[in-house]
C-alpha cells in the first residue's frame, strides 16, 4: 500500500508520509551531518586554555588555565613562584630560610607569613611522621649535594653531622623561628615546589574569570576546578623504570606529588652502589623502605609534598595512620613491582604498564 | 537496486542525492573520530616554543638540531609514536637518558640547556608526577 501511494509523490506536508521512505533516510543524514558539525564546532568555539612555561625552582612550571582571565593569572602565577622562591630557597640570599640558616643558635628570625605558613605545615608532617620526614635536614643534604656534584660522604662526616638534623630543636612561633643548635639548617626543597603549586593555585582562586586551571612545578602538581564538560583531570604516574608512566589517575581534582628512588641518583665508583637524594634523617644515608615510589594526593601542595618524602621513607605500613592522619591518598609502588592504593584512589587509578600488579589498601 | 529501492520506498531518483548525503555523514564521522589521538611534540626553550611536530603525520623519523641556552647543541627525533632527545652536549646527560617519550603528558628535560621536548594530546594526561 505505502509502495504504491509514495511512488512518484511530492507530499512533504503529509508529516506520516513524511516520516518514511526516503525520506528517513535523508532525515537521518541530516541530523547525522547536523549533529557532527555541532560537536565539531563546539570544538572549535570552545576557548583554548592560556598554557604558560616558565623556569623557577631548579625545574619547569607548567600551566594550563582556562578562562578569559588565564593569561593574566598564569603571569603572575609564573611571578608568584619566583617570589616564593627566593623567600625559601636556603641558597638564595637574603630568603628567609637563608636568615635563619645564618642565625646565632636560639636566635628568633622574621618570616615572612608564606614562608611561616610552609615551615608550619612541614613541622606538622615532622611531628606526625616522628621525624621520618625533617626540615631541617640540610647538613646531610647539603653534604650529599643531590642537585650539585653528589658524592659519598664518609661514615664519620655523617654521624658527625647526624645530631643536627633535629626538627625538634626548630622552634616557630606566630612569624618567628629559631634554630637552637649551632651548625643546624633548613631545607625546604622537598616542600617548595608542592607550596609553589598552592601560591598558584590561590592566584587561580582569587583571579577573576578564571574557570580551571593545572600547574605542575617539576613533578608536583595542583589542579583547580574543573575541566569543560566535567572530564576528569588525567594526572600520570611516572614509571620508575621506564621514564614512562606506569598508569593514569582520572581524578575530580587536588595537589599530587611523587618521591622516588630513581629520581636524583649517583653511583659511586668505589662501591659500586646507587644512592638516590631521599635521605632518612635517622642513618643519614638513603632510605630504604621497600618502595620505589609514593604518589599523594591531597588538599594541600607543600602538604602532598612532604608526606610523599615522609612516607616513601617510612614504607607502606607505617605510612597508613599517617596517611590517615592528615586524610591523604597514596599509590605506592614496591622494589617487587607491586602497586598498592588507597581507598580512595583507587577507582581513579588505571593501570597502563602491566609489568605490574595493583592491589587495593 | 530495485530491491533497495522497494525496501525503503524510495523512488529512484531520490536514491542519489541520499546516499551522497549519508556518504557524506559518514565520511565527516569517521573523518573527525578517526583522528590520531593527537600527539603532537612541542620543543620549548625557557618556556618559548620552538619546534612543534604533528606525530601522526611522520612517516619516518626526523631528527632536529636544537640550540639551547650557553650554546649547548641537542638533536631531537621525533617519530609517529613519540620523541626523543637523542643527544645532548649537557653535562648531566638526563634528557638523554630519558629516552623515547611515547604519551600525552610526558616530558623530557634538559635543564642546563633550558630546553623541554614534551607531549600534548587530548587523550593523554593533564600532567605527570615524578
Amino acid at each position: 500500500m505505502v509502495l504504491k501511494s509514495r511512488e512518484g509523490q511530492e507530499d512533504i506536508l503529509n508529516l506520516k508520509k513524511c516520516f518514511t521512505g526516503k525520506n528517513l533516510l535523508l532525515l537521518f543524514a541530516v541530523i547525522l551531518i547536523a549533529a557532527i558539525l555541532v560537536l565539531l564546532g563546539l570544538q572549535l568555539l570552545s576557548p583554548k586554555p592560556y598554557e604558560l612555561t616558565t623556569f623557577s625552582m631548579g625545574s619547569y612550571v607548567q600551566q594550563i588555565v582556562g578562562g578569559t582571565g588565564g593569561e593574566e593569572a598564569a603571569l603572575s602565577a609564573a611571578q608568584a613562584v619566583t617570589e616564593l622562591e627566593n623567600k625559601i630557597s636556603w641558597r638564595i640570599e637574603g630568603s628567609d630560610i637563608a636568615a635563619l640558616n645564618n642565625a646565632q643558635p636560639g636566635e628568633a628570625v622574621s618570616l615572612s607569613p608564606e614562608t611561616a605558613a610552609i615551615l608550619e605545615t612541614a613541622l606538622s608532617v615532622c611531628r606526625e611522621s616522628g621525624g621520618a620526614f625533617d626540615v631541617t635536614i640540610a647538613p646531610l643534604s647539603q653534604l650529599w649535594d643531590f642537585d650539585g656534584t653528589p658524592t659519598l660522604p664518609s661514615q664519620e662526616e655523617i654521624q658527625s653531622l647526624l645530631p643536627l638534623v633535629d626538627y625538634t630543636s626548630l622552634s616557630l612561633s606566630e612569624n618567628t623561628a629559631s634554630l637552637s643548635k649551632k651548625g643546624m639548617a633548613v631545607d625546604l626543597g622537598a616542600v617548595g615546589k608542592g607550596a609553589a603549586c598552592d601560591a598558584v593555585i590561590q592566584i587561580y582562586r582569587d583571579t577573576p574569570n578564571v574557570s580551571y586551571g593545572l600547574v605542575a612545578v617539576g613533578g608536583s602538581i595542583g589542579t583547580y576546578g574543573k575541566k569543560p564538560g566535567n572530564v576528569p583531570w588525567k594526572i600520570s604516574v611516572r614509571d620508575p623504570k621506564s621514564q614512562g608512566s606506569l598508569g593514569i589517575l582520572e581524578t575530580e581534582g587536588g595537589f599530587f606529588s611523587t618521591s622516588g628512588s630513581y629520581e636524583k641518583t649517583f653511583t659511586d665508583e668505589t662501591t659500586g652502589k646507587t644512592y638516590h637524594h631521599l635521605l632518612d634523617p635517622s642513618t643519614g644515608y638513603p632510605g630504604e623502605s621497600g618502595l620505589v615510589s609514593v604518589t599523594i594526593q591531597t588538599d594541600s601542595g607543600a602538604l602532598s609534598d612532604a608526606l610523599s618524602t615522609a612516607c616513601f621513607l617510612l614504607g607502606m605500613e607505617k605510612s597508613l595512620p599517617l596517611l590517615e592522619t592528615f586524610q591523604a591518598q597514596a599509590v605506592f609502588v614496591t622494589t617487587e613491582d607491586e602497586i598498592y592504593v588507597t581507598d580512595g584512589l583507587a577507582e581513579a587509578f588505571t593501570l597502563t604498564n602491566t609489568q605490574y600488579t595493583v592491589t587495593q589498601l | 537496486l530495485e530491491d533497495l529501492s522497494r525496501r525503503f520506498a524510495i523512488s529512484k531518483k531520490d536514491i542519489l542525492p541520499a546516499a551522497i548525503l549519508l556518504l557524506l555523514a559518514a565520511f565527516l564521522f569517521f573523518y573527525f573520530s578517526l583522528q590520531p589521538e593527537g600527539a603532537v611534540a612541542v620543543v620549548e626553550k625557557n618556556g618559548e616554543e620552538i619546534l612543534r611536530r604533528q606525530l601522526s603525520q611522520l612517516t619516518q623519523p626526523e631528527t632536529v638540531s636544537v640550540e639551547g641556552e650557553e650554546g649547548l647543541q641537542l638533536s631531537v627525533c621525533f617519530y609517529p609514536d613519540g620523541a626523543q632527545i637523542l643527544s645532548s652536549a649537557c653535562p648531566d646527560q638526563v634528557c638523554v637518558k630519558t629516552g623515547k617519550i611515547t604519551k600525552s603528558g610526558e616530558t623530557a628535560v634538559c635543564l642546563p640547556a633550558r630546553i623541554t621536548l614534551r607531549l600534548e594530546g587530548a587523550q593523554g594526561a593533564d600532567a605527570q608526577t615524578y
